[in-house]
């Protein structure tokens, strides 16, 4: 059974009816103060929120939040992304390691395939469009083997790399290529070097099994490769036309020849 | 979920994929309140705001436990003033004594002269009562405020069945002598 008081208190909450209209009015205007007391107070109290909530994530009792979560996911994208930045600045690198290379002229790590294929244009000598379509095409693709095929070229020029970033002496790095240093250019004596150059030209245009790698104009030296044994007897046959003592190419052998006038 | 019943919400906070938005909406309707009840009853600020957090982690706690009868707000308050009864450790939520509500009368009648407005009037003497006498004050809110029943405010201030009715009592008498001065004035 309940008491008046108990009555009274129901009616308040809205659960019995007043016993009288003042009792009405009367509780009706305490509901409209105390909610007007108990109401929020301005803004949410982030700060308050923000702390509560770090309390109940330490105590296990919420999950992280979804960008919490994520983090370790795009912490990994992101050593991904700078990976692929470093591996990418490592081989944009193997150009200055070129430069320098041409720089130190006798201690030019042979291993730059890849950078002596890309040189420029511009050093290249005059030829026919479509032969040196073809011969770009053929460089191209023995780059991209001999990157493939000769890791250490990144290694060889690393010490290059860091005398450039000033983290090694110049004789520390004169040492470190010579280390590396390929062998030297085949010198091939020719009586007129513009006549030379338009046969050894022809030779490479009437060959398939011999490719070109790479042409520096400028120092009249080429870079080339038979890949099969008739290639390989085609440019032994104009160099031995020259002087019968330079050696004979090999099938899959780089030679390195540097044209030279006779004196 | 901002329309979601405080039942709702409760069950929300036991569910690991909506317990934050549901913590966040819980937070925005009741902290203010459990601020002003625990600083009402004498904690200072930050004292009270911990008291607050100490009050949502035992409702996450005990939320796997509720079953929605409607009473969200009753199961609410009956969590939050169980932890802060388990970790202030201190007399902050004792029970008012009666003798305190023989009090000089005269201190009730104070500044009702400067209003001429019904509701105005009940509402400052509701402050002055709440602030006066702040669990009588409570369960006067929980009521007026949150719908809870009298069974409700009496398993909130946890006396026994004959000293609750006298509670009750008390605070209903005295909440009267608040709002007698307010009687004769007109509504706006």
């Amino acid at each position: 059974m309940r008491s008046d008081d108990e009555k009274w208190i129901d009616a308040l909450a809205g659960h019995d009816a007043p016993a009288s209209a003042d009792e009405a009015r009367m509780q009706q205007a305490v509901r409209k103060a105390a909610a007007s007391m108990e109401a929020t107070q301005g803004e949410a109290d982030m700060l308050a929120e923000r702390r509560l909530l770090q309390r109940l994530e330490r105590e296990g009792l919420l999950a992280r939040s979804r960008a919490q979560r994520w983090r370790p996911l795009r912490l990994a994208q992101a050593a991904v992304i700078v990976l692929c930045v470093g591996l990418s600045i490592e081989l944009i690198r193997v150009e200055p390691t070129r430069q320098l290379a041409q720089d130190a002229e006798p201690l030019k790590p042979v291993a730059d395939v890849a950078d002596m294929a890309a040189a420029p244009a511009e050093f290249a000598l005059p030829e026919p469009s479509s032969a040196r379509a073809m011969a770009e095409a053929r460089a191209a693709k023995q780059a991209a083997q001999a990157v493939k095929a000769a890791p250490p070229a990144a290694s060889a020029s690393a010490p290059l790399r860091d005398q450039a970033a000033g983290l090694s002496t110049p004789s520390q790095s004169r040492e470190s290529v010579a280390r590396a240093a390929p062998p030297p250019d085949i010198r091939v004596p020719v009586a007129d070097l513009k006549n030379a150059w338009r046969e050894l030209q022809h030779v490479l245009d009437s060959n398939t099994g011999l490719t070109e790698i790479s042409r520096d104009a400028l120092r009249d030296r080429i870079s080339l490769r038979c890949v099969v044994q008739s290639g390989c007897d085609s440019l032994r046959d104009w160099l031995h036309s020259l002087d019968d003592t330079l050696p004979e190419p090999q099938v899959g052998e780089v030679m390195h020849l540097r044209l030279e006038p006779r004196s | 979920m901002s329309q979601a019943s405080d039942d709702d919400l409760i069950l929300a906070l036991a569910d690991s994929v909506q317990a934050r938005d549901a913590t966040v909406q819980l937070h925005r309707r009741y902290a203010q309140r459990f601020m002003s009840y625990l600083m009402r009853r004498g904690l200072d600020h930050a004292s009270a705001e911990d008291a607050v957090q100490d009050a949502f982690v035992r409702l996450l706690q005990r939320a796997p436990g509720f079953t929605p009868q409607g009473q969200g707000r009753a199961w609410i308050w009956t969590v939050a003033r169980s932890a802060w009864l388990d970790e202030l450790k201190k007399p902050v939520l004792v029970t008012e004594t009666l003798e305190s509500w023989h009090e000089n009368s005269t201190q009730v009648l104070a500044d009702v002269a400067g209003t001429s407005n019904y509701q105005d009037c009940v509402q400052g003497q509701l402050q002055r009562y709440v602030q006066a006498y702040p669990e009588a004050g409570q369960a006067i809110l929980w009521a007026a405020v949150d719908g809870l029943k009298s069974a409700q405010i009496a398993e909130l201030i946890g006396r026994s069945a004959g000293a609750t009715r006298q509670f009750l009592s008390q605070a209903r008498k005295r909440l009267h002598d608040y709002l007698e001065p307010c009687v004769g004035l007109n509504s706006p």
